[in-house]
């Protein structure tokens, strides 16, 4: 007999939100209530994350994080985070005061080169800012990728990109050592 | 009603815990064990789906500063999202202070471990070859060793063309039925929740053992502190259960704390008391402190032919000839290449990058091969773990905050790996050499609550018992003094299988309450 905790909850919630939005990255079903999620961001909050994940996986030949529209899903899943929820507003002020600070306008409205300058500002802890006081840059900007690259790479579209077929079980892959070179 | 007092009461059930609640209730004593998460069901929990499966790669608490760490918070602890690897330290390792003038020797032999080594192998069922020339013989793993997976075999082709010998990287994953658990099926998902049993770890190897033997387990039961009594023994722990918010009291002769190198820690300096005023049994105000945290740095290559190593045991083989000092390389201690294989999401996110570098990469995914590392980073009294002075958990228990910084050393090490890295992948025909870029994911918490010899300098002897409370134990990774350039897992079980020993023979003596 299993009883779920608050924090176990709060995950079945994230997962479900998950297939709520993206229509079937996880074959699960669907908790009831995931529903009614209110978004958390506001509208230039919203926009300064998505302009980060389209630095952080950019459309080339291939559709970047945006095109593949994870925008509202990534918004999601940190909302129902409780341990990423209060960190995402308080390191997208960061975002736009380190902007400020080195290029005098908020983040979205750089070209993406100065984007990408800002954004390795925060990778390596060097950016300006009153909010990074109370959360390092770094971990922000980690943060971030996290969910970036976590909802990107398990998208179907991505995964045919890179041909990785998906789940192994329940057979596994017997061929596993099977490479055949020489 | 009064509380029944157990023989021992243990928190947590990872490597150490699982190890010593098998033991000691195997042994007869009346076992208390305490998890502060749920139970996580195999079957029905666990899917071959990386994002769903990062429930298994997270920390719960709220933490201060750049440094993530992960856990597995639940029942089996972060053996849930371990590889399997269970390597041996080698002799060098319990001596670092003497041999390289680095670290801290540890307060026993590598010649202690041995027999324990050999009895968790056995227990948790290690598929080996007995390959390995940097380390002292040993008797024949319990299981023969898995086929090398496609990562180690491209690998392979580099280091025997720079002369470096590549090494099966031992495993605690069955390559044939063992203890009741079918072979392994290949799937890819070691790290991110073994779905068959495959994969030997406390949730399938000890807790199950424990309880056949009447241990009792209590779930969702959060301990907050540890409680003494008036002779200054350990009575017992305070905790919350999590399904009714209330807090409770568990009494015990005597109390091991296995709850991993944070909340170890954080456990003793929170139980201040008038005897114990800078947390317990911490007069040498040395809890917390000297938290190593291992390094990882990553190498892959891209090659012209199609590898898949997302197939077969994620860890393959090792390369162990970095591992000694060599003074000629300009850092002490060293590091073990292992080739190892990751999901699509383990992969882009282990190797830090991101834009165009990381769509470059993760373009030939399916072409990959390469090392990721454990490397030693040296142990320095200023990283560790400390209480926040004004945020406390939903329980009133402070927020654990980490202080962490690399040394020069580190740094010099990280650069050499991948120096190295590179040449092996291109030897072996890779077309570009991809770098991990600094994570700062301490995946392992090492050296918190440190034993030794000198209770001035340090906090538990080498059985893992406090120096001020004589029925006390620490168990896991933060009573190593050093990290070694090794994943800690095997060593946590051999330490705690000695210390169940230990508890029992002391026992029958009396000695512990």
């Amino acid at each position: 007999m299993r009883e779920l905790t608050k924090r176990e909850f709060l995950e079945l919630s994230l997962k479900g939100a998950l297939i709520l939005t993206a229509g079937g990255l996880v074959d699960l079903p669907r908790p009831s209530g995931a529903q009614s999620i209110p978004p958390y961001l506001s509208p230039s909050e919203r926009g300064a994350l998505r302009a980060m994940a389209a630095r952080l996986i950019p459309q080339d030949s291939d559709p970047g994080f945006l095109e593949l529209e994870l925008g509202s899903l990534m918004e999601t899943m940190m909302r129902v985070t409780p341990e990423t929820r209060p960190l995402v507003p308080l390191g997208l002020k960061g975002l736009d005061e380190s902007a400020r600070a080195m290029f005098h306008k908020e983040f979205v409205g750089l070209a993406p080169a100065q984007q990408d300058e800002i954004l390795r500002a925060l990778e390596g802890g060097t950016a300006s800012g009153e909010a990074w006081k109370a959360l390092p840059s770094s971990r922000f900007f980690r943060l971030v990728r996290m969910f970036t690259v976590g909802l990107y790479y398990s998208h179907s579209t991505a995964r045919r990109m890179i041909a990785y077929p998906g789940p192994g079980q329940p057979h596994g892959y017997p061929d596993y050592a099977d490479l055949n070179w020489s | 009603m009064a509380e029944k007092v157990y023989d021992v009461l243990i928190v947590g059930t990872g490597a150490a815990g699982g190890v010593l609640a098998k033991q000691l209730a195997e042994g007869g004593l009346s076992v208390l064990i305490l998890e502060g998460g749920g139970r996580l069901d195999p079957k029905t929990d666990f899917r071959n789906d990386e994002l769903f499966m990062g429930k298994l790669h997270g920390w719960p608490w709220p933490i201060e500063g750049p440094w993530a760490p992960i856990t597995s918070y639940g029942l089996g602890g972060s053996m849930l999202h371990y590889a399997g690897w269970s390597v041996r330290f080698h002799p060098s390792d319990f001596r670092t202070r003497s041999r390289d003038g680095v670290g801290d020797d540890w307060p026993m032999e590598w010649k202690d471990l041995e027999p324990y080594y050999q009895k968790v192998e056995e227990m948790i069922g290690v598929a080996g070859a007995n390959d390995n020339p940097f380390e002292p013989p040993k008797e024949p793993y319990p299981l023969p060793a898995h086929k090398l997976n496609r990562n180690a075999q491209v690998v392979r082709l580099g280091a025997q063309k720079l002369g470096l010998k590549l090494l099966t990287a031992p495993l605690a994953i069955n390559s044939m039925p063992y203890d009741g658990r079918p072979p392994c099926s290949y799937c890819g998902f070691c790290t991110n929740g073994c779905m068959t049993g495959a994969k030997g770890e406390s949730l399938v190897s000890y807790i199950p053992k424990a309880l056949d033997k009447g241990a009792e387990l209590r779930l969702q039961a959060f301990v907050t502190r540890v409680n003494l009594d008036n002779d200054g023994k350990a009575s017992g722990v305070s905790y919350i259960d999590q399904r009714t918010g209330q807090e409770a009291e568990a009494r015990a002769k005597a109390v091991v704390l296995a709850a991993n190198g944070i909340q170890n820690p954080r456990l003793l300096l929170h139980s201040t008391s008038n005897r114990f005023p800078q947390g317990l049994a911490n007069s040498s105000g040395l809890v917390g402190k000297y938290l190593t945290i291992h390094l990882n740095p990553g190498a892959w290559g891209t090659f012209e032919r199609p590898i898949q190593f997302y197939k077969g045991t994620q860890v393959g083989a090792m390369i162990q000839d970095f591992y000694e000092t060599d003074p000629k390389r300009g850092f002490a201690r060293g590091y073990i290449l292992v080739a190892a294989g990751f999901g699509p999401v383990g992969m882009a996110t282990i190797s830090g990058l991101w834009g165009e570098e990381l769509k470059g990469l993760m373009r030939h995914y399916d072409h990959v091969a390469g090392f990721w590392s454990m490397g030693e980073d040296l142990p320095q009294e200023g990283n560790g773990v400390t209480l926040d002075p004004q945020q406390k958990d939903e329980f009133g228990v402070p927020f654990p905050r980490i202080t962490y910084r690399h040394s020069e050393n580190d740094l010099a090490m990280r650069r050499h790996f991948h120096q190295k890295a590179r040449e092996i992948l291109e030897a072996a025909g890779a077309r570009k050499v991809y770098v991990d870029k600094s994570q700062q994911v301490a995946i392992h918490f090492i050296g918190t609550t440190r034993m030794g010899k000198d209770p001035k300098s340090s906090v538990v002897n080498s059985f893992g018992q406090a120096h001020e409370v004589k029925n006390l134990f620490l168990a896991g990774s933060s009573i190593f003094v050093t990290s070694a350039p090794a994943p800690p897992t095997l060593t946590i079980q051999a330490l705690s299988a000695r210390t169940a020993d230990y508890i029992l023979s002391e026992g029958k003596k009396g000695n512990l309450g």
